[in-house]
């Protein structure tokens, strides 16, 4: 058992080579989870038209976020309404193809379209541009980084802002 | 005695690269290596091992002690990991289960082991 240096270079080489993967690995975790940690996603009405069946809603959702993250997508939100103390429903909303929007550069938005009916309606009606919007939920958002894709749920909470009404 | 360090000290220096690998597979969504390259270079580890101690039976029991060593090590960074970060990527999260962490390290040490028995035919007994 007597040690040679030159016997120990294979050894010194392949743990290494590990050990540059596993950085490589703990860098990556730490920019998604910094990307996820400062995604902030925001809900805001942009216009709504009511008929005889009921109150179709246009949503933009959008987030932003303090790091770039290559190959993001949103794929659904979970949106649970309410309009003051009225329930407006929970309402799933899925893109086309299972996808609602990308990351461009740091941020997305993609307008969505959530129809009320029946009760929901009439609350919504009775309460609008008189009491405020708010929603809870959450987005479940998509990368892929190593060949691998990552499911990430975001919860949301928040006042559901009306832009341009 | 001395001997009986040798073993200690050899083990503890074959555990750092398996405690790397086996934290590899557990953050394997990130992995710039292929799934793959990991259990090949688990053979090479099991080659190197023996090829650095340069004593086969030395050699094949610090792969069975430092396999032991970075596997406790594993399940307790998974678990302290599991706690902190809460809610992580649900692969990850499937790795660090006892099931998992019991089949990966196992997987790997046939692999290593293997990398000792190609030592030994291509070095000999040391």
């Amino acid at each position: 058992m007597n040690l040679s240096f030159k016997r120990t270079v294979f050894f010194l080489i392949v743990s290494s080579a590990l050990f540059v993967n596993l950085a490589i690995q703990v860098a990556r975790f730490n920019s998604l989870t910094t990307f996820l940690r400062n995604l902030k996603v925001d809900v805001s009405l942009v216009n709504f038209s009511a008929n005889a069946s009921g109150v179709d809603l246009e949503i933009n959702l959008s987030g932003t976020s303090k790091v770039i993250q290559k190959q993001a997508f949103v794929s659904s939100a979970q949106l649970f309404l309410k309009i003051g103390s009225k329930d407006l429903g929970y309402h799933r909303i899925v893109g086309v193809e299972g996808l609602l929007a990308q990351f461009k550069g740091k941020s997305f938005s993609s307008v969505v379209n959530v129809r009320l009916t029946g009760y929901e309606a009439n609350n919504f009606e009775s309460g609008i541009g008189r009491m405020p919007i708010t929603y809870d939920g959450y987005v479940v958002v998509h990368t892929f980084s190593g060949g691998h894709g990552l499911r990430s749920v975001m919860p949301i909470k928040g006042t559901m802002s009306e832009e341009g009404m | 005695m001395r001997q009986k360090l040798g073993i200690l000290l050899w083990s503890l220096i074959f555990s750092f690269p398996f405690l790397f690998m086996e934290l590899s597979i557990l953050l394997n969504p990130f992995s710039f290596f292929p799934t793959w390259l990991l259990y090949v270079l688990s053979i090479a580890l099991g080659f190197a091992i023996v090829e650095a101690v340069g004593d086969f039976k030395i050699g094949i029991f610090a792969t069975v002690t430092g396999v032991i060593i970075a596997t406790v090590a594993y399940f307790w960074i998974g678990k302290i990991m599991l706690q902190v970060f809460g809610s992580m990527p649900g692969l990850m999260a499937t790795n660090v289960t006892s099931s998992s962490i019991v089949l990966t390290a196992s997987s790997l040490y046939v692999m290593s082991v293997l990398g000792n028995i190609i030592a030994l035919f291509v070095i000999g007994l040391g």
